[in-house]
């Protein structure tokens, strides 16, 4: 299989946190979504997978070359959004779209300021007067004028009203009709991704937890309902984790390996991770 | 690289167009006397000021995260700063040595010395700076700058002080080997530039962003 990205057991320590052996793999024309709590390690990962960090052991791949190794053309591939604009503030779209147009040979200034106007960009504000926003807007316009194969995101979706992240999620989906073309994308908003996603990342504490197709998660995993006292009956090896009160309990299982007639609701990703990170353990 | 001088002039234009008015406010009053140090006293600031200027922009905006997967070098990014840099230094010290030549009671002998020397100092205090400026960010660079400020101070005071004790001998050798000695100023200078280059493209690999 053709990989977008791999990310093989890459570490990191720093005195407060830890990395561990992280190992992502998408496949190209898909989107992975990649989350976890605050703090987890998403801008860590990212950020070592876009040469950003040196990390103390393990390899970053793109499109099956070594991050160290990527030549200019294929980092020009490479559409980057970090949660941050990261365009010097006193400068405005036109005068971005001058220097970027030098930076990137294959830079489409035409598609950038069309889609700056399209998305009511000012032209004479500097992007400091911009919202957080306009600002991820204006980052995202540019990673999408360049040609690249494989988009990374780091919160593109934060700080964007509901419809203008539709419109954004509708552009992810549009460039992955290309069966090149890839996404890898971390939000906090877990119902944005579930609507785009073929793959989730979820990690936890600098561990992944897990990394599979959003599909079979939520074929895998469900919410059984019981009585405290059912509960008690239950196979421990099939629960992730619970939620109990006086009177019953909430436990995020594996569905398929509970035998018996108990209730078990659908699971949506959110639930996943809020179980993952709230939950008691069994 | 172009595009990183393109957006590095873009972001100190206003910057530099308040030096212009400052050279022209300078170029008024040195032409009602004949102190040449006023003019000149603008290298050292443009020189001073602007790598500070536009790295912190950089580092306030987080550009050299998203420089860093363009497609361009660690080495590219820093060695644009010099270029850049260095530009200013040369533009601004021609424009003073232009205007310096307009006062008719400034040698050109005068002229041209001040002119390399101010410019000497200047780039060799950039070279100090901008690895400090990479390796610890922005706001230590300005303690070194401040530090710049004091060191001439002390050096006038240790002049005025060692000063009687300068014998003609002395004022002798330096007037006799004065080529050699400005050859080994020159010398000095491009080694400890391209030593701060190499230093500076060190630091910036090695960094985590």
């Amino acid at each position: 299989m053709n990989y977008a990205l791999q990310v093989e057991n890459i570490s990191k320590n720093y005195p407060t946190f830890s990395l561990n052996n992280v190992n992502i793999s998408l496949p190209k024309g898909y989107i992975m979504g990649f989350i976890g709590p605050n703090g987890a390690g998403k801008s860590t990962t990212i950020g070592a997978l876009l040469g950003l960090i040196h990390t103390d052991s393990g390899k970053c791949f793109i499109d099956g070359t070594e991050v160290s190794q990527l030549t200019k053309e294929e980092k020009s591939k490479i559409g980057v959004v970090l949660d941050d604009c990261c365009f010097p503030e006193v400068l405005t779209y036109p005068k971005v779209n001058k220097f970027m147009s030098k930076i990137y040979t294959n830079w489409d200034s035409e598609k950038f300021m069309n889609g700056c106007e399209k998305f009511g960009l000012s032209k004479k504000q500097p992007i400091l007067k911009y919202s957080k926003g306009m600002k991820m807007k204006l980052s995202i316009i540019s990673a999408m004028c360049h040609d690249a194969k494989l988009l990374i995101m780091d919160e593109a979706t934060s700080g964007l009203d509901p419809i203008v992240r539709e419109e954004i999620l509708d552009m992810l989906l549009e460039f992955v009709q290309n069966e090149e073309n890839s996404v890898f994308i971390s939000s906090h908003i877990i119902s944005d991704l579930e609507k785009i996603c073929d793959y989730i990342t979820f990690i936890k504490d600098g561990n992944i937890i897990f990394s599979a197709e959003k599909d079979m998660l939520k074929e895998d995993y469900g919410i059984l309902r019981c009585s405290n006292n059912d509960f008690e009956n239950i196979d421990k090896s099939c629960v992730v984790s619970y939620r109990q009160n006086s009177f019953s309990t909430d436990a995020l299982v594996h569905k398929n390996m509970i035998k018996g007639d108990y209730v078990i609701d659908k699971v949506n990703i959110e639930d996943i991770m809020l179980y993952y990170v709230k939950g008691n353990k069994k | 690289m172009k595009g990183l001088l393109i957006k590095d002039l873009q972001v100190l234009k206003p910057n530099l167009m308040i030096y212009c008015i400052i050279i022209a406010l300078y170029f008024i009053l040195f032409m009602s006397g004949d102190d040449i140090g006023i003019l000149y006293s603008m290298i050292t600031v443009l020189s001073t000021v602007s790598p500070i200027t536009s790295l912190s922009y950089d580092e306030k905006s987080k550009f050299d995260h998203l420089a860093v997967t363009m497609p361009l070098t660690r080495k590219e990014i820093v060695i644009s700063k010099y270029v850049l840099f260095l530009t200013i230094n040369v533009v601004s010290s021609f424009i003073c040595f232009t205007l310096a030549s307009f006062n008719k009671n400034v040698s050109f002998d005068e002229n041209t010395f001040t002119l390399l020397a101010v410019f000497l100092i200047s780039t060799i205090f950039q070279s100090i700076l901008l690895p400090v400026i990479y390796k610890f960010g922005t706001e230590k660079g300005r303690i070194v700058f401040f530090i710049f400020l004091i060191i001439p101070i002390i050096a006038i005071i240790l002049f005025s002080v060692l000063n009687t004790k300068i014998s003609i001998n002395t004022i002798a050798f330096f007037e006799e080997h004065s080529n050699l000695i400005a050859i080994g100023i020159i010398l000095t200078f491009i080694l400890t530039y391209i030593l701060s280059i190499i230093i500076s493209i060190k630091i910036y690999t090695k960094k985590d962003l």
